[in-house]
């Protein structure tokens, strides 16, 4: 084939394919792009939830294969938070006695007699295991009747 | 928005259209699979998967990813590449075109011309149309499809004489 021929050759084709071209419509840049930031947006949100579910999914897949290598760590959990539980609360300001022993002096089996603030200074772990009673309380004359 | 330089989405819009055009060819002008393309192009650029590094002009870089992806998604989809269905797409693109074409004379030679394209390889067909119609080098055009530059030039030979052969017929030609 000539450079003549060839030149024809190459005209026919590229007039072929421009009108092919000048056929299609084209889309508008700006949307476009605007499209490809929101699906890339999208996707990565897809993929955060797909990790999850995975990471999900391998973790109960693994604890039915192995479970003695998780039930060890929950109980060991659960123990603690029992013993933690079981511990004594301490009141978090020092202890006073009560004025006269008030309270102390008397038959822990029986009722007590005191006023809120009398109580205030009691020590908590007796609130726990002793059985407080209130009575008459005058707030004017602050007596106990 | 995005960390693309103002500058290179300039350019990008410039040639956003030439680009659109590509990927349908890409697609054997299925307009729809085109868009998703084109979409699959520009994600590909946010999310930095496709960096242009300036190792050719950005034009040749764009078309480049623009095919590498569109077979990509042509495999993936199993978009059929059947010369049948670029023929009929090819036609009625042609017959939608307002433009009057000043080369080709009648709508006949236009026929003729791609029944004659028609003939062609996927391969083929690309490199003449990436060579004779949208003035790339053959070794550009390699590099947009992704061949090797014998290869290309192998397939451009074959094009030309294929072409030659289906249209001798053709006085004008």
């Amino acid at each position: 084939m000539n450079s003549n021929d060839e030149k024809k050759l190459k005209d026919s084709v590229s007039a072929a394919f421009r009108k092919i071209d000048n056929g299609i419509e084209p889309t508008i840049f700006q949307e476009d792009w605007s499209r490809a930031n929101a699906s890339l947006e999208y996707s990565r949100q897809f993929e955060e939830k797909a990790k999850m579910d995975s990471f999900f999914n391998r973790l109960k897949r693994n604890i039915f294969s192995l479970p003695i290598l998780f039930i060890a760590p929950m109980c060991l959990v659960i123990i603690s938070i029992f013993i933690m539980l079981k511990r004594p609360i301490e009141p978090d300001f020092p202890t006073q006695p009560l004025i006269n022993n008030t309270l102390t002096s008397l038959d822990p089996n029986k009722h007590w007699y005191a006023t809120t603030d009398e109580l205030l200074h009691v020590d908590v772990r007796q609130y726990e295991t002793r059985l407080v009673t209130f009575v008459k309380y005058d707030p004017l004359s602050m007596e106990i009747k | 928005m995005n960390e693309m330089t103002d500058s290179t989405l300039e350019v990008l819009e410039q040639h956003h259209e030439q680009a659109f055009k590509w990927a349908m060819s890409c697609c054997n002008y299925d307009r729809e699979e085109a868009k998703d393309l084109m979409q699959s192009v520009y994600v590909e650029m946010i999310s930095k998967k496709a960096v242009f590094r300036g190792e050719s002009s950005l034009l040749t870089w764009l078309y480049t990813i623009i095919h590498r992806i569109g077979w990509r998604q042509s495999k993936k989809h199993k978009i059929s590449c059947s010369s049948e269905k670029w023929m009929d797409t090819a036609r009625e693109l042609s017959g939608n075109s307002c433009e009057a074409s000043k080369q080709i004379k009648n709508q006949q030679q236009s026929e003729d011309i791609l029944v004659a394209l028609k003939t062609l390889s996927v391969q083929q067909r690309q490199m003449i149309e990436l060579v004779y119609y949208r003035d790339f080098t053959i070794e550009e055009a390699a590099s947009i499809t992704g061949s090797r530059l014998g290869t290309a030039r192998t397939h451009f030979h074959r094009a030309k004489q294929n072409l030659a052969k289906s249209l001798k017929h053709l006085k004008e030609l």
